[in-house]
């Protein structure tokens, strides 16, 4: 579903380079679930923002589904991700101003779709995620839990074959968290692929495989075991 | 006709009839006035003068507004980070932040309509009575109309600023944990607003110091007579009652 081939990312500062992400070399099939670990700094969020197309200053090759995203414009690589892919954020990023149902509409009414159709789909996802009762609710009305339900209701409303989250769970307590990693494993279970960002081993737990980055390069993928560690980064 | 052609035609017969009967005619000349000149006086330089301070007045204003948006758009980078993670276009994002400020910017135009019927009787018992055309200030048509133009042009006009710059800023930035993303170009913008504003204030204060000083001399010019206790009045002699001239 994704390759990536070389795919690097610096920042230029005043003295020179510094690098967010070195020489990623990934492959990720439809329906796994994938788990990207790694200490604060190792590029976890970099390579995420990659993979949404929300940064597009990176080099390498990017292909995602059997389109060259790396020759791609912005525009296109925009429409790309619109279509395919949903985000999940730690601090839930929904809109203050919106209700809960408006909220899981926006991404719909982006796009060209009837305005019956939207609100069927939307009381779909109320249905679904069980918020219906909260649906004209205003995101601080809700505990965290219940926000980041919104959000990832946001994020699937448009059935997007790829979920991004970056830690998902990172402003919750545990049995919240619980809840929403089982939610994550369900949906990967119906097809979603998962791509998430998460420093807690437990939720890692919910993955069918596991990616380490250290210092800006991939160290460690439990689906290519004879990965040589920092092969790589040993050059420096 | 011009009021030049006509000028020229009445002192022609003004000098005509100064040779055809010298005894009452001689030193005696025509003066031409159009009637609306007539009315009111040298009052228009006065007036345009008004109106560009009404005009500096306004531009301050919506330079200070313009600087409020902007603080408002790096309020809502999040905001705008997240419609356009969800897959708002750039176009989309620029209508909904300028139909925001035009619709701010009418809602400024009706305030200040409402204000106008309020103040503009007011402000008319202070004018000078003799200026006829003052009773005519109102709220018609036509300030209607141009208070709708002047609100949606500037609405557009500034608004425009904070919506270029919110939907051009670099999203991911803004979705980060704890960062605000960067504001250095929008701190460019503000200053260049801010010595804008200070500009025009100064063009304004200097103007109205320089009037207040012409005023003061006005007041202070030797009248050659003492206008204590004393009284000014027009007198018009009946042309039939055989005065004769001795100058």
């Amino acid at each position: 579903m994704i390759q990536l081939k070389n795919i690097e990312r610096s920042y230029k500062t005043g003295a020179g380079q510094t690098w967010v992400l070195r020489r990623v070399n990934l492959e990720i099939q439809q329906g796994e679930f994938i788990t990207v670990m790694g200490p604060s700094g190792a590029g976890k969020s970099s390579l995420l923002n990659v993979f949404a197309f929300l940064d597009d200053q990176w080099q390498g090759e990017y292909w995602f589904r059997g389109q060259a995203a790396h020759t791609k414009k912005r525009k296109e690589r925009a429409e790309l991700a619109k279509k395919n892919i949903g985000m999940v954020f730690q601090s839930y990023h929904l809109l203050d101003d919106l209700t809960v149902l408006e909220n899981i509409d926006l991404p719909l009414s982006y796009k060209d779709i009837p305005r019956s159709h939207r609100q069927s789909l939307v009381a779909d996802a109320l249905d679904r995620f069980q918020i219906v009762a909260k649906k004209d609710l205003y995101p601080n009305q809700l505990s965290g839990g219940q926000q980041q339900l919104v959000g990832i209701a946001r994020a699937v409303i448009h059935k997007p074959a790829l979920l991004l989250a970056d830690e998902p769970t990172g402003n919750l307590h545990s049995s919240q968290a619980r809840e929403i990693m089982e939610l994550f494993r369900d949906l990967n279970q119906q097809g979603t692929t998962i791509v998430q960002v998460t420093h807690s081993e437990t939720n890692a737990a919910y993955g069918t495989r596991t990616i380490q980055l250290r210092d800006v390069w991939p160290v460690g993928d439990t689906a290519n075991p004879t990965m040589e560690p920092s092969d790589a980064a040993v050059n420096r | 006709m011009t009021s030049q052609r006509a000028r020229a035609e009445v002192d022609t017969i003004g000098r005509r009839l100064e040779r055809q009967y010298p005894d009452s005619n001689d030193k005696v000349g025509v003066s031409f006035l159009p009637l609306h000149e007539y009315v009111v006086g040298d009052i228009r330089p006065v007036l345009l003068v008004l109106l560009a301070a009404v005009v500096v007045v306004l531009l301050i204003g919506r330079a200070n507004v313009a600087n409020l948006l902007l603080a408002r758009a790096t309020a809502r980078a999040r905001e705008v980070s997240i419609r356009t993670t969800l897959g708002a276009s750039r176009q989309r994002l620029l209508r909904q932040l300028l139909t925001e400020s035009v619709l701010l910017a009418l809602l400024g135009g009706v305030l200040g309509l409402l204000l106008a019927v309020v103040a503009v009787p007011s402000l008319l018992a202070l004018s000078p009575p003799d200026i006829r055309q003052f009773k005519q200030i109102g709220i018609n048509r036509g300030v209607l109309a141009f208070s709708f133009l002047a609100s949606v042009v500037c609405g557009v006009a500034f608004g425009r600023i904070p919506a270029l710059q919110a939907s051009r800023s670099n999203h991911n930035e803004f979705l980060k944990e704890g960062e605000r993303g960067s504001t250095a170009n929008r701190g460019r913008i503000r200053s260049a607003l801010v010595i804008a504003e200070v500009g025009l204030s100064l063009v304004l204060l200097v103007g109205a110091g320089l009037l207040v000083k012409s005023f003061a001399r006005l007041m202070d010019v030797n009248p050659g007579f003492d206008p204590d206790r004393l009284l000014t009045f027009n007198l018009a002699l009946p042309s039939s009652t055989g005065f004769k001239r001795t100058t």
